[in-house]
């Protein structure tokens, strides 16, 4: 509960301070290539296998060994670039980047300095506001991994070859983002977008995807220092980290004191973040075009390949699902949080009223999931046969046959492992009936007559509450298979009000 | 017994197309061509032309399987069976391969580099690797691994052989090998080759793959091989050539869309004359400080294709000064990035890491570090690291005059190459010619050992003025050993450098075939 109240004071204090200070946030990140081979060497790329096995001569940088560019990974740069609607150079080239490492056995990474596979895109995203937004992507780069390295060891380092020349883009954003929610949002989608179009696994906790973020922070008087903070591992810290480091900024700023040009690293058990080095510290990457490897050609036949197999992106994908099916972006949102579910969603929902769909799916059935800390996708598939039960039960609603009320008690039981039917479920305990008008107007006349003072206060003050309780009165007596709110109507009716 | 086998090895050809044909006559056995070799390695050990020569057990073996091909009337290849010796800078599957340097000293090659399997295949011995200049950066053959071992001249082992690739020149030259390779940088093939008394080519840049070559200047590395006769040099370049999946800037010329004439790029043996070949006299070339021999040897060779019904076309190409600044900007700064690998983590030199560890905790980056210079400082000789600091100077963010030097020098080097086109294309030139070097003979050793500190490393770079420029423009050059009838200059050849148009190797081979029947009749060859 502590935790929660300093949370939003700290989420208040934000939003005040934000009023007097500009902020400026944009991210570089990193994601692995979903390929089979390395950027420059026939090595398979796999991190799961058993360390130095997948690291042949290439690799390992011996004396001789050429890289050779594996196109598989321009395909997945280029449909990166269009996903991002950049421009595409048609002539790539590669650069050399010094620096000695044990994890960088050339001693050189080969990334793309001047001639980068692509130049001024845009990534679309929905804001802390639902609102539609675009950040703008500086450019794209297809470069070189490094290898593993662990450190745990009191007297040496263990380094795995595997990971090293997998290829990686780098994807650079313009210091647009003005809010740390907006930054995780944007993150999030280009990840979402990543995923979707096979181009990476951009899962951020094994490192396929890691985000350093720039800060800095312009005060009335004063513009602050850009700040970076590398290697930020999982959607959550980068609004955290942002968050921290705008405070710190802040913080200095109204000191009056300087905010030092410099590369941080991010705490995420601390919640803070630590300074790494100076920017003059910085090593001198002596940059350098890449001899053994010719200017490449993207032609125009490449790109309109690839452009003819893109899908589209979860962006447009969402934006066409709230049009078609009249949802807004949040309730959007929430479905494209489980990928997966949204064939089934439009499957369900071509034949019945949307709205119906997304309470039942991501409302009853994800709502009564999370509670129970059970798996979404593994209770939809095994439990509810993929969507057959949940159609059934939609059904049996829609055509009076089940309350909504026992609708969702059946499909409880269901999610606890019930592997009956609904109908069978319905009828095994007498839930099952035909909506007859008759039934009702027995029982509302039954509960009326028995409770004569409730219905004598009604009449005077027209209230609700009192009329919900004859509600409840009459599905005890009809087993609860009516729908509350038509009998509300009925009550009200008899008793003669609106 | 002895005496027959002395006879024997005197009358052994010394060119792989002599070896050959005799060899398919059964006038020789491939036995005995390796016993010449492997005597005459051990007999001029003190050339120190070879840093490791494989086993005799080994060799003879290989030698009885070319013999059987040679009987039953198959040889794979017109080199079947010939000893040919390679420089220290090429992967041979299985030996020690060091480039001359100590930082790469006890690695083997784990793979054949793409022009040895190519060799390979077509039943070439190798002999052994032969000795050079520290990763081909030297002009003379003094910067080998070990001090000691300077390479000498077989034709007067007071003098140099030459350099980089002098151990595969001395070899060839000593009858170690019948044909060797070299790799050229920056006249490394062809200043050796001159100073052995040798043919030797160095092809277009992307004809022969650089896969298995230990590069230090990326974009100009060459292989090239060296050998007594042109048709040698013809039998190594179309078995070596061609493009390799492994190399990405060796690619097959039959695809480049801008190349002049596809049909000067293939090996039909048209047998021509000089007859119409036009050659390019370039202005540029007549400089100063050339000495009074190589001048006058220009001039004959002028009169000598002229006689032949070549037409010699006056031209200009006023870039040609810029090749060496260019080349002394770029390729100190390829060979900082290329060895930028050899930090003694992975292969080669490395000393006990725990000997050089603090007791401090948690330093381990400064170890690292510490243990990465430690292994570099004692590992190069002085050569590779003046090259490689004077590189990271010029790439260095921090002293930014410099670093745009480098990107002017990539700028200028295209300026260079299209100057040198336009000027084979206006004027329809199928080749220009050349000195290969400035001075009568190679130098002294003994004029430069015991010297060489005081001197100023400068005086070596003006060497490379006329071997520079071919490796600016990529183009391929044959340099051409000759001597005037006289022999007025005594025991040492000197020679002249023939260049081509990109690509146009075997035109260019088809043209040095006919200056050297031209040679031979003007008895100004040397043998």
């Amino acid at each position: 509960m502590e935790s929660l109240h300093k949370h939003q004071k700290k989420k208040q204090g934000l939003s005040d301070l934000l009023k007097q200070y500009k902020i400026k946030v944009g991210f570089e990140i990193h994601c692995q290539m979903l390929t089979r081979h390395k950027l420059f060497s026939s090595s398979l790329c796999s991190q799961l296998e058993q360390a130095n096995t997948r690291a042949n001569f290439v690799d390992l940088a011996l004396p001789g060994m050429l890289p050779v560019l594996n196109e598989e990974c321009l395909d997945l740069a280029v449909k990166a670039s269009l996903a991002l609607q950049g421009n595409i150079n048609p002539r790539i080239k590669f650069d050399r980047k010094h620096y000695y490492y044990s994890d960088l056995p050339q001693g050189y990474q080969i990334t793309q300095k001047n001639y980068p596979i692509m130049e001024r895109g845009n990534l679309y995203f929905f804001d802390r506001h639902n609102k539609e937004r675009n950040l703008s992507i500086q450019r794209i780069q297809i470069e070189q991994d490094s290898a593993r390295s662990f450190h745990d060891f009191e007297n040496y380092t263990l380094i795995d070859y595997n990971r090293v020349g997998m290829p990686l883009l780098e994807i650079v954003t313009e210091p647009e983002i003005d809010h740390p929610e907006d930054g995780k949002l944007a993150v999030k989608e280009l990840q979402d977008l990543l995923k979707a179009l096979k181009i990476s696994e951009a899962n951020m906790e094994e490192g396929q995807m890691r985000c350093d973020i720039n800060v800095s922070v312009k005060s009335p008087t004063k513009q602050g220092n850009r700040v970076e903070i590398k290697n930020v591992l999982g959607i959550k810290f980068v609004e955290k980290a942002t968050e921290y480091e705008i405070m710190r900024h802040v913080s200095l700023l109204e000191e009056g004191k300087d905010i030092p040009k410099e590369t941080r690293r991010y705490d995420s058990l601390k919640d803070q973040t630590f300074s790494m080095r100076s920017k003059e510290q910085d090593p001198d990457y002596r940059f350098f075009q890449e001899p053994d490897l010719p200017t490449f050609v993207v032609s125009k036949e490449r790109v309109s390949r690839v452009a003819s197999g893109l899908e589209k992106t979860p962006f447009e994908k969402k934006k066409e699902m709230a049009e078609r099916y009249g949802l807004v972006i949040g309730d959007v949102q929430t479905a494209f949080s489980h990928p997966w579910s949204i064939e089934l969603y439009d499957r369900m929902a071509e034949k019945r009223e949307p709205k119906t769909v997304f309470n039942w799916l991501y409302g009853f059935i994800q709502g009564n999931v999370t509670k129970k800390e059970l798996d979404f996708h593994t209770v939809i598939t095994t439990n509810f046969a993929s969507t057959a039960k949940i159609e059934e039960l939609m059904d049996l609603v829609s055509s009076g046959h089940l309350s909504l009320l026992n609708a969702k008690e059946i499909a409880y039981s269901i999610i606890d492992g019930d592997a009956r039917t609904p109908t069978e479920i319905a009828k095994a305990n007498n839930l099952y009936g035909l909506s007859e008008q008759v039934n009702y107007d027995a029982a509302i006349e039954e509960v009326i007559q028995g409770n004569k003072a409730t219905v004598d206060k009604i009449k005077e003050s027209g209230k609700d509450g009192p009329i919900m309780f004859l509600v409840g009165q009459v599905m005890k007596k009809i087993n609860k298979q009516g729908d509350p709110q038509e009998i509300q109507k009925a009550i009200k009716q008899k008793l003669g009000l609106k | 017994m002895a005496a027959i086998k002395a006879t024997i090895k005197q009358s052994l050809p010394i060119t792989l197309t002599q070896a050959h044909t005799f060899a398919k006559e059964g006038s020789i056995k491939i036995q005995s061509l390796v016993e010449k070799s492997l005597h005459q390695i051990q007999s001029r050990e003190n050339l120190n032309s070879f840093v490791n020569v494989r086993s005799q057990e080994e060799l003879y073996r290989e030698a009885e399987q070319s013999q059987e091909r040679y009987d039953s009337g198959k040889p794979l290849s017109s080199i079947d069976g010939l000893p040919i010796a390679i420089k220290d800078n090429i992967f041979v599957k299985d030996m020690e391969c060091t480039a001359s340097s100590n930082i790469l000293k006890g690695f083997r090659a784990p793979i054949d580099a793409t022009v040895i399997k190519r060799l390979k295949a077509k039943g070439a011995l190798i002999v052994g690797k032969t000795n050079m200049d520290e990763f081909g950066m030297g002009s003379l053959g003094m910067y080998g691994y070990d001090e000691k071992k300077i390479i000498k001249n077989p034709i007067n082992e007071e003098y140099f052989a030459g350099g980089s690739s002098a151990g595969s020149a001395a070899a060839v030259r000593a009858e170690q090998a019948l044909a060797s390779l070299g790799t050229d940088t920056g006249g490394s093939v062809s200043y050796p080759a001159h100073c052995c008394g040798l043919y030797s080519l160095k092809p277009s840049y992307g004809r022969l793959s650089r896969f298995g070559q230990i590069l230090y200047s990326s974009s100009n590395d060459v292989i090239g091989p060296m050998a007594r006769t042109t048709d040698d040099l013809h039998s190594l370049f179309s078995i070596m050539e061609g493009e390799d999946v492994n190399d990405s800037n060796c690619i097959n010329f039959q695809t480049i869309s801008k190349i002049r004439n596809k049909e000067r790029l293939s090996e039909s043996r048209v047998e021509g004359s000089l007859k119409g070949v036009r050659v390019g006299i370039v202005q540029e070339f007549d400089i100063e400080e050339l000495d009074g021999r190589n001048r006058n040897m220009q001039e004959e060779l002028k009169k000598l294709l002229k006689d032949r019904g070549a037409e010699l076309v006056d031209v200009s190409l006023p870039l040609v000064k810029y090749a060496l600044p260019f080349y002394f900007t770029l390729v100190p700064s390829e060979a900082s990035s290329n060895l930028s690998r050899y930090d003694g983590l992975k292969y080669g030199h490395q000393f006990d890491f725990n000997a050089s560890q603090s007791s401090a905790q948690g330093k381990t980056k400064t170890e690292l570090f510490d243990y990465i210079e430690r292994v570099r400082s004692e590992a190069f000789g002085i050569n590779v690291k003046r090259r490689v600091i004077l590189g990271n100077f010029l790439l260095s963010s921090r002293f930014e005059d410099f670093n745009e030097k480098v990107i002017d020098a990539q700028k200028i080097r295209r300026l260079i190459i299209e100057e040198y086109c336009s000027v084979f294309e206006k004027g329809n030139i199928d080749m220009i010619i050349s000195p290969v070097v400035i001075g009568e003979r190679p130098p002294k050793i003994s004029d430069v050992i015991g010297q060489s500190e005081k001197k100023n490393p400068v005086y070596e770079y003006k060497m490379d003025y006329y071997t520079a420029y071919p490796n600016a423009t990529g183009t391929p050059a044959i340099t051409i050993p000759v001597q005037e009838a006289d022999q007025r200059y005594g025991e040492f050849p000197t020679s002249f450098k023939i260049q081509g148009c990109f690509g146009e190797d075997y035109h260019l081979l088809r043209i040095a075939k006919q200056i050297e029947k031209a040679l031979k009749e003007a008895k100004m060859n040397f043998q």
